[in-house]
């Protein structure tokens, strides 16, 4: 049989790369670069109480003086001198959608946001460039004593204490230097708190875009799941494509309290001209469950690797994940565990597909610490590479500390079978479809996981239309 | 970094700085003396050659050699010639502070190279022995590869060896750690010609404070190249083992195949057990396979033996010795299996 390769068509991004051009006076926009003056200028502009000011002078500090990373994708094309890290649309938050100015509304409306929210949301967040545009949270779940909003907000109200607890002591800004940056410049970004015993049973979601050129987007999500309650947090990224880099550095923290259940799904699709270099973490005690469900479709150069920290007796962790990488494209995606808690288990489960000269690196650490006796962890990556032109690379780390322990590890890189495309066409299909079929198969196990709520966005991104092949 | 200090056993492509993993530091502790070890068998024709060695373990101690001079022995075994049994090289390092030896052996077209290198210590010697090794197998070129490392508790030991195989050339390669305080193996085979094929069978038992510090790189570059790993491994008491390998299939190696497994039984609980087994894919047609196993035995294989009458201590000591007696078994040379056994292991085979 001849051994035809398989053409995958690029994911239509049409959807994403509308964009409005900025008019003066719509938009703030800080100087670009980063120095001592802009940090303080963002945190005046915030209102920020005096701890956080200090925070971000002191992890500018840690950024000067942090060593860029020796591994992972090529970030030279990255300057951060020529990003603008805080642009601000010359409006307030609004709670509903009316008030939201029209360019703005229209963006989300085009993303489905609303739509989306009507339909099966508890409460969404919309981050626009820098800051919040929106935040809503339904009215029931709000009854419950659940929290949903903007951090700075929060950081003015009764939750002020809690958020000075938590912020940034799972990622502290010496983690590494877009950390640092992250600290110093954050801005946006969501606040979640689920009370004890509360379980919200339809998701939160928060959108981030990024609409202007040159930027970054540092926006912080901050959630605590209190002891016995139950959340799912949906976030989407999306931003137009231009030619000079913007740079995505946000930070996501997740606290699950003894016997909470947290489920954290992303679809990240940040345009091509994307560095995102994005940190999350979360930290679950006693009998607590943390899954992270993880797209990864867009950006030119990713760093993404969720944390978990399996701290309590029991905790359980799953991640499940796929990436694509198409053309132009350095995704280099995974997940790291580290077990800590006795009888802790984790289990991540990865698919890459890259085609068209993309790079898919899945790269991951599984750290079981000698106190974690009877710890439990698996993991299977799987790449599939569509073209010759295309690559793939696999880095798993696994540090084992203790004899009570059970680690197992499968990692597979390859094409579409032979075989199996030729099962296929003896059952009738024709290779095209039997390809396609194939490769839809291959994310499914994944795919399926994906909230709902993203049916439309998803469709644009894992459909992959086979129209042909070559020799 | 002093002069004396090197970084070793780099990662072709690093990972996250906190696990600590990327590469090793090495000292050298005191003067570098040549050693020669005493041989059994014929070894093939020796050829004069420029002292050009370049290792795999780092290039800053290569530099480092040369600079002392060392010398490098080259042999060349003719076309066609078939060594008729294994050609044994023992070594008994520990009588001076660092003791270096370096051998290029190449294998001409269609010839068959057999070797065993057994490698022990004086016994107390707390010294440090240095063993480079490269071999050029040519076209249809064979080359079994025995190496059985049985050092004193202090001793520690380095392995620097490369391989080059042109077209449908094979190398099995079986590689025993017995016992010493530290070894640094750095294996690099380079399957450039179509269709070569490497076997390799990697085997340790560490105990104490036992330390292996492995870096193993397989490239493919031909096509349909063919790369089997298996490393199985005892780790007791304090032992701390860190494998970095590496299957990388070159752009063009169109068919090329590359599986590693790696088994690791964990009998007490102050181990350290690193993986980091890599593969990178520059090319759509080809099978990268990675499986680890790490830890304790399964409990249905512990049911069984323990159904058996077998104490649970009893039936991780005989898995133990079921991983090693693989390998030994592998080299399919009843001289060889033997005198690993009785002389480095101190047991006795079975047909006495």
């Amino acid at each position: 049989m001849a051994k035809d390769r398989a053409i995958v068509e690029d994911i239509d991004r049409s959807l994403y790369d509308f964009r409005y051009e900025e008019k003066e006076g719509e938009f703030y926009k800080i100087k670009e670069g980063l120095t001592e003056d802009i940090v303080l200028e963002i945190s005046e502009k915030k209102n920020d109480p005096e701890w956080m000011r200090d925070f971000r002078l002191k992890s500018l500090e840690i950024y000067h003086k942090a060593e860029m990373p020796n591994w992972g994708p090529d970030i030279s094309g990255l300057n951060v001198d020529n990003i603008v890290t805080y642009v601000k649309p010359n409006t307030e938050m609004s709670q509903t959608w009316e008030e939201v100015p029209e360019d703005i509304k229209n963006t989300f409306e085009k993303l489905g946001i609303p739509e989306a929210e009507r339909k099966s949301l508890a409460g969404v967040g919309a981050q626009y460039d820098s800051e919040l545009v929106y935040h809503n949270l339904q009215e029931e779940v709000a009854r419950q004593g659940v929290i949903y909003t903007d951090i700075e907000s929060a950081l003015h109200g009764p939750y002020g204490k809690m958020i000075e607890e938590h912020f940034m002591k799972l990622v502290p800004p010496t983690d590494h230097k877009f950390a640092a940056l992250h600290g110093a410049v954050w801005s946006g970004g969501s606040f979640v708190y689920v009370p004890k015993g509360v379980n919200v049973e339809i998701p939160l979601q928060s959108y981030f875009r990024l609409n202007a050129k040159g930027a970054g987007q540092f926006e912080h999500t901050l959630i605590i799941v209190d002891e016995g309650a139950q959340l799912h947090f949906i976030e989407g990224c999306s931003a137009p494509k231009y030619n000079v880099a913007n740079l995505h550095a946000g930070c996501v923290e997740l606290f699950v309290g003894k016997n909470a259940k947290l489920r954290y799904s992303t679809i990240e699709n940040w345009s091509k001209n994307m560095y995102n270099l994005n940190t999350k973490r979360a930290k679950v005690e006693e009998n607590g469950i943390m899954e992270w469900v993880s797209g990864s479709f867009g950006s030119h150069v990713s760093y993404l690797y969720p944390m978990t920290i399996l701290k309590g007796d029991n905790a359980r962790s799953q991640f499940t994940g796929v990436t694509f990488a198409g053309k132009g494209q350095n995704l280099d995606t995974g997940a790291k565990m580290v077990h800590i808690g006795k009888d802790t288990s984790s289990f991540i489960n990865t698919r890459s597909i890259s085609k068209g000269g993309g790079i898919s690196t899945y790269r991951s650490a599984v750290v079981i610490q000698n106190q974690a006796k009877n710890a439990k962890s698996a993991v299977s990556c799987q790449s599939l590479m569509l073209d010759d032109e295309s690559r793939s690379d696999t880095v798993p780390a696994i540090d084992v500390r203790t004899n009570k322990a059970d680690v197992g590890h499968e990692a597979k890189i390859g094409r579409i079978s032979d075989d199996a495309v030729f099962y296929l066409m003896s059952r009738g299909i024709s290779e095209e479809e039997a390809k396609s079929l194939i490769v839809s198969g291959f994310a499914d196990s994944v795919s399926k996981e994906l909230p709902l709520e993203y049916a439309v966005e998803m469709n644009n991104l894992i459909r992959l239309e086979m129209v042909g092949a070559i020799g | 970094m002093k002069e004396n200090q090197f970084i070793i056993n780099k990662m072709p492509v690093p990972t996250f700085r906190w696990l600590k993993m990327n590469e090793a530091k090495l000292e050298i502790p005191g003067e570098l003396t040549a050693y020669q070890p005493s041989v059994e068998g014929k070894l093939p024709e020796r050829i004069e050659k420029e002292n050009d060695f370049s290792g795999s373990m780092s290039t800053a101690l290569d530099d480092f050699f040369r600079e002392e001079r060392l010398p490098v022995q080259s042999f060349v075994l003719r076309e066609g010639v078939e060594s008729p049994d294994y050609i044994r090289m023992h070594f008994q390092n520990g009588e001076n502070a660092v003791e270096h030896s370096a051998y290029c052996f190449t294998v001409e077209e269609g010839a068959r190279l057999k070797l065993f290198l057994a490698i022990e210590s004086l016994e107390e010697s707390k010294n440090m022995a240095f063993l480079q090794e490269k071999f050029l197998l040519k076209k249809n070129a064979k080359l079994d590869l025995v190496v059985a490392v049985k050092n004193a508790k202090d001793f520690a030991h380095l392995q620097d060896f490369s391989f080059v195989l042109e077209e449908k050339a094979k190398l099995k390669l079986t590689s025993l750690l017995l016992s010493g305080k530290s070894h640094h193996i750095s294996y690099q085979i380079d399957l450039n010609g179509d269709k070569s094929e490497a076997e390799l069978h990697l085997d340790y038992v560490l105990s104490q404070k036992e330390k292996a510090d492995f870096n193993l790189v397989v490239n493919h570059r031909g096509k349909k190249t063919i790369s089997n790993i298996v490393a199985d491994g005892v780790l007791r008491e304090d032992a701390v083992k860190i494998f970095r390998g590496t299957i990388d299939l070159k752009h063009g190696a169109k068919g090329a195949s590359g599986t590693e497994q790696e088994n690791v039984l964990l009998m007490d609980d102050s181990v350290v057990n690193q993986t980091i087994p890599v593969i990178l894919c520059d090319e759509d047609d080809v099978e990268g396979n990675h499986g680890a196993s790490i830890g304790r035995l399964d409990e249905e294989s512990l049911f069984y033996m323990q159904s058996r009458g077998l104490s649970l201590e009893a039936a991780y000591e005989l898995v133990a010795e079921a991983r090693m007696e693989n390998a030994i078994h592998s080299i399919m040379d009843k001289r060889v299996e033997e005198y690993i056994e009785e002389e480095l292991r101190g047991m006795r085979s079975e047909e006495e």
